[in-house]
């Protein structure tokens, strides 16, 4: 598998040759185009349970789809559904913690599993759970915005919304900012404070602060 | 104080390096992240003023109620701060008064004074907000924009839409029109502008807010009440 992400920083897309019978699994709806010998099967990868707790808990989608190049070489292109970068690491048997909604594409070596991420979302609506990506191959995540990356060494604190993934030989918390009046009227809500040794990818735009400001903007119709 | 912006002009962040001692202050919900030891102080927008001030600011000025202050004691401290919409962010050095657009506003000099600046009833019409923050002294501002942001030096005068301002300098007159006839007005799409004359700078964006909130009131379903 070869690939070449086209379009960055601002509307990235990533481009996969693959060989013969070679696959990849992606996001639904993350496909923009392929050849046509690229076959398509959607499954609940994992299993229904993994599928459904996937769905469920960290926002992906229910079913991942699996492309494979027929009978010989084939491309496709994926993209994903915010604005903002897209970028590549090679797993080799570590994990990587994504927030929900920054997973695009994968190998099909790869695992998905939800994890925990603490009690942030009761208060602010943000994402409760992680999406954790563990395996040998190669993933691509996407962020809203650009994404600035952080070598923590020490404690580092970060509000949720700007999370896009971190690895995990970092330790996380969460945690309110400044006193009371801060967790009341700073409009930084919780944070989350990474402990220990490890990179941490952060995106530069906030999903929940843009959709909370377009909301203003709905017109209000009543009932009756 | 060290300041550094990044991944601009489309998703800009700025990169604040605090010393022991130093401080910025910032719009409410900013900050991207922080050194754990960087303090974070919660306080109304008009600091030293009394609580109408702050409501005025925050009522009239569209600006969040509350800023937070960041601040070091021991030790240099980072703080990354952006706005909420794509677009860019502009760091200028002030020595003197520029009214800034209230959603423009990122972040500033803790000894810079603001206050609020009301521009008549006008407004209603088009559902346009058209308040400035008063910003003066001596110090260093973050101005963020919708799309990208451009300088203008104004020798004469010049005409722009509301909505694509950012902030300009005390000193340049100004009056707030409606944009040609009042059938313009109402079907031309172009809602209010600045007429400015004199001599001084203006800031303006490349997109606008105005706009986008018009096109996603049109975009998305309603709400029940």
């Amino acid at each position: 598998m070869k690939y070449e992400i086209i379009g960055k920083p601002d509307f990235p897309c990533v481009k996969i040759n693959l060989d013969a019978e070679e696959s990849i699994v992606a996001e639904s709806g993350a496909m923009v185009s392929m050849s046509s010998n690229i076959e398509l099967k959607s499954s609940a990868k994992g299993g229904l349970f993994a599928s459904a707790k996937r769905a469920l808990l960290s926002g992906e989608s229910f079913f991942q789809s699996t492309f494979t190049a027929k009978g010989g070489p084939g491309e496709v292109y994926f993209t994903s559904e915010t604005t903002g970068d897209l970028e590549h690491i090679s797993l080799t048997g570590n994990e990587l913690i994504m927030s929900t909604g920054a997973y695009v594409c994968g190998s099909p070596e790869l695992e998905l599993d939800s994890k925990w991420g603490g009690f942030k979302g009761f208060f602010g609506g943000e994402g409760l759970f992680f999406l954790k990506a563990q395996g040998t191959g190669d993933l691509f995540f996407s962020s809203f915005g650009a994404i600035h990356e952080v070598n923590v060494n020490g404690d580092y604190i970060v509000d949720t919304g700007h999370i896009v993934a971190f690895e995990p030989t970092l330790s996380y918390s969460i945690e309110k900012v400044g006193g009371l009046k801060s967790l009341f009227f700073s409009g930084e809500g919780l944070v989350c404070r990474f402990s220990g040794n490890g990179k941490l990818y952060l995106q530069t735009r906030n999903q929940n602060s843009f959709t909370a400001w377009a909301n203003q903007f709905r017109r209000v119709e009543s009932k009756n | 104080m060290q300041i550094d912006i990044k991944y601009n002009p489309s998703y800009a962040l700025a990169l604040v390096s605090l010393e022991p001692g130093e401080e910025i202050k910032a719009e409410g919900g900013a900050m991207v992240s922080m050194s754990s030891n960087v303090k974070i102080e919660t306080h109304k927008a008009v600091k030293k003023q009394g609580l109408l001030k702050s409501l005025k600011a925050a009522v009239l000025g569209g600006e969040s109620f509350w800023m937070n202050t960041f601040s070091v004691q021991a030790g240099k401290g980072d703080v990354t701060l952006a706005p909420t919409l794509p677009g860019d962010i502009t760091k200028m050095a002030i020595n003197g008064t520029v009214f800034v657009q209230s959603s423009s506003f990122l972040a500033g000099s803790t000894n810079l004074d603001f206050d609020t600046k009301f521009q008549g009833m006008k407004g209603f019409l088009s559902g346009e907000s058209l308040f400035f923050l008063k910003i003066s002294g001596d110090g260093d501002l973050l101005l963020s924009s919708y799309g990208g942001i451009e300088e203008r030096e104004i020798n004469g005068s010049m005409i722009v839409d509301t909505g694509h301002i950012v902030a300009f300098e005390e000193g340049l007159e100004y009056k707030i029109k409606k944009f040609g006839g009042w059938k313009s007005f109402f079907f031309s799409g172009e809602g209010l502008i600045m007429e400015f004359t004199g001599k001084g700078k203006i800031w303006m964006q490349s997109r606008n807010v105005t706009s986008l909130g018009g096109w996603l009131k049109k975009m998305l379903p309603p709400k029940k009440q």
